[in-house]
């Protein structure tokens, strides 16, 4: 009935000959030569093979000159356009809020799709073509796509801007699911839990700081990306960047830019703060 | 060889099983890996309601694994294992549901979630989703605090699961097997982690709901002492050897 205890396999010992160690034979040179050091050889080629570029034009431009004219256009700043300046910002955080609240939610629902922990591998594969292919389409051109769809107001600028966001967010929310030990789920199903709360409450604790992170860092990008859409009619402050631009109106560009650059810093700095405090917050199921 | 050692006489005996009480016979259980070695063969014993049972053996001799087909997450190569409910039913594993209450040898807790919300969960098998989706319900939270302070963490009931020490955590997931009202308990190790006087609490703990309610428990524990003191009956494992029970 019962089998014999398995005999322990004994430690062998290092070998010998003729009473001396054997020597460690040395590395051959294709043992060092891993993925990693390859794909690093490939891309220093590759790098090499692109200095061409450097040249430029080939002509000789006085290119000091040049930034030093185009920078002093800039100054000083024409301040007496703040009003306009603020409502197309107001407009532009608008619309990155919108898109964020969009995207966040469509990419909440894809991501459970496109999660190899949660969901069948027919559905993962699909999804995740989908994600993929909005992603290598740029914000600007799902701007121009969306101009094209819904005419040239802000409206466009969100309709975009959120599908750029699903291409991301889809992705970030899908891997951070994937990355949830689910021992805690498991737990909670073997007690008898539906598989909706097993989610919320074996999973979602885990996953929750990491998704509310990358959402904070896709509103700061949206915010971004939206001062630039408009310069393709998708309202914001893109739109009035591009009339500035197109009378060389030099200084008032400027003042745009320091709003921008005011608020994107501004938010840069609160989001890293939440995101790192959110962050340290993820802690592991036991 | 397996040592099957009587400690004391069950409580309940199957037969006298309490109206309300569910009790789990496993019959000639066998396990093993592949076409590997026996992990345990031809187990058989009887948990009766009321009883708190030991299972003992020295460390590889299966006993996460046999607590694992108790729970229905491993299949065994043979045998069967059976819950008698009040009904006359007997259903396997699978079909306990909420009356199954486990606490696992690595625990699996959800480690971003508080203490409280983590006994809280225990009511999960028993109340539809919407009822959960927004939280808890007062008498539930009062409950899981309850059985947070029988265990002595009172004072870390809000705290998260990943603050708290390994013996904390431990006492953490007694307490949500505990507040789940199980019929049947299967503790892993419960102790494992605990200083002797919180493994005493624990296991007295186990040991009064098992005989008020009228549950039927089975703990792995090594200490004898503890296993003298707290349990009813003890089932010995050891490798690859026959199983007898004395129940």
């Amino acid at each position: 009935m019962t089998a014999e205890p398995p005999e322990r396999e004994p430690v062998r010992p290092a070998p010998r000959r003729a009473g001396r160690p054997v020597p460690l034979p040395p590395d051959r040179w294709t043992h060092r030569l891993d993925l990693q050091s390859c794909a690093t050889i490939l891309f220093l080629i590759f790098v090499v093979t692109a200095l061409p570029l450097l040249r430029g034009s080939g002509r000789s431009l006085d290119t000091w000159g040049n930034l030093v004219r185009f920078v002093s256009g800039f100054i000083p700043p024409d301040l007496s356009i703040w009003q306009t300046t603020l409502a197309a910002l107001w407009e532009t955080v608008q619309m990155a809020a919108l898109a964020t609240f969009f995207g966040v939610i469509l990419s909440f629902l894809l991501s459970i799709a496109a999660a190899r922990t949660l969901s069948p591998q027919w559905v993962v594969t699909p999804v995740r073509m989908l994600m993929n292919g909005i992603r290598t389409i740029p914000s600007l051109i799902w701007a121009l796509i969306a101009v094209a769809v819904v005419g040239a107001n802000p409206l466009a600028g969100v309709v975009g801007l959120t599908f750029y966001s699903i291409g991301y967010l889809g992705k970030f929310f899908s891997e951070a699911f994937e990355a949830v030990d689910l021992e805690a789920a498991r737990g909670l199903r073997a007690i008898g839990a539906g598989r909706l709360q097993t989610f919320q409450y074996g999973l979602w604790p885990s996953a929750r700081p990491i998704v509310w992170s990358y959402s904070l860092w896709m509103f700061e990008y949206n915010i971004r990306s939206a001062s630039i859409v408009g310069y393709v009619g998708a309202g914001g402050l893109g739109l009035h960047l591009l009339r500035y631009q197109e009378f060389g109106q030099w200084d008032r560009f400027a003042t745009v830019l320091l709003c921008i650059f005011a608020v994107v810093t501004s938010l840069d700095f609160l989001s890293s703060r939440l995101r790192g405090k959110m962050v340290s917050r993820a802690q592991g199921d036991v | 060889m397996i040592a099957q050692g009587k400690v004391r006489p069950a409580v309940a005996p199957v037969s006298e099983g309490r109206s309300e009480g569910v009790s789990l016979a496993v019959h000639d259980l066998s396990l093993r890996y592949g076409q590997g070695e026996w992990l345990f063969e031809n187990v058989r014993f009887t948990v009766c309601p009321g009883q708190l049972v030991a299972l003992a053996g020295p460390s590889g001799s299966g006993k996460t694994s046999l607590m694992r087909c108790l729970s229905g997450a491993l299949a065994p190569t043979s045998g069967s294992v059976r819950y008698h409910l009040p009904d006359g039913r007997a259903v396997p594993p699978s079909g306990m549901g909420p009356r199954l209450g486990v606490v696992f040898q690595n625990l699996r807790l959800t480690g971003a979630a508080t203490a409280i919300d983590n006994v809280c969960f225990a009511r999960l098998g028993r109340q539809p989703f919407y009822r959960t989706l927004f939280g808890f319900s007062r008498d539930d939270r009062e409950g899981a605090y309850a059985e947070l302070c029988a265990l002595g963490l009172c004072h870390m009931a809000r705290a998260p699961i990943s603050r708290l020490s390994g013996g904390e955590r431990q006492r953490v997931a007694v307490a949500r097997a505990l507040f789940q009202e199980a019929k049947v308990i299967l503790a892993d190790e419960p102790v494992a982690s605990l200083d002797r006087p919180n493994a005493e609490r624990c296991l007295a703990c186990l040991r009064q709901r098992c005989h008020r309610d009228g549950i039927s428990v089975l703990v792995v524990l090594h200490d004898e002492d503890l296993i003298e003191r707290f349990s009813d009956d003890v089932v010995r494992l050891q490798p690859r050897a026959e199983l007898s029970t004395a129940v």
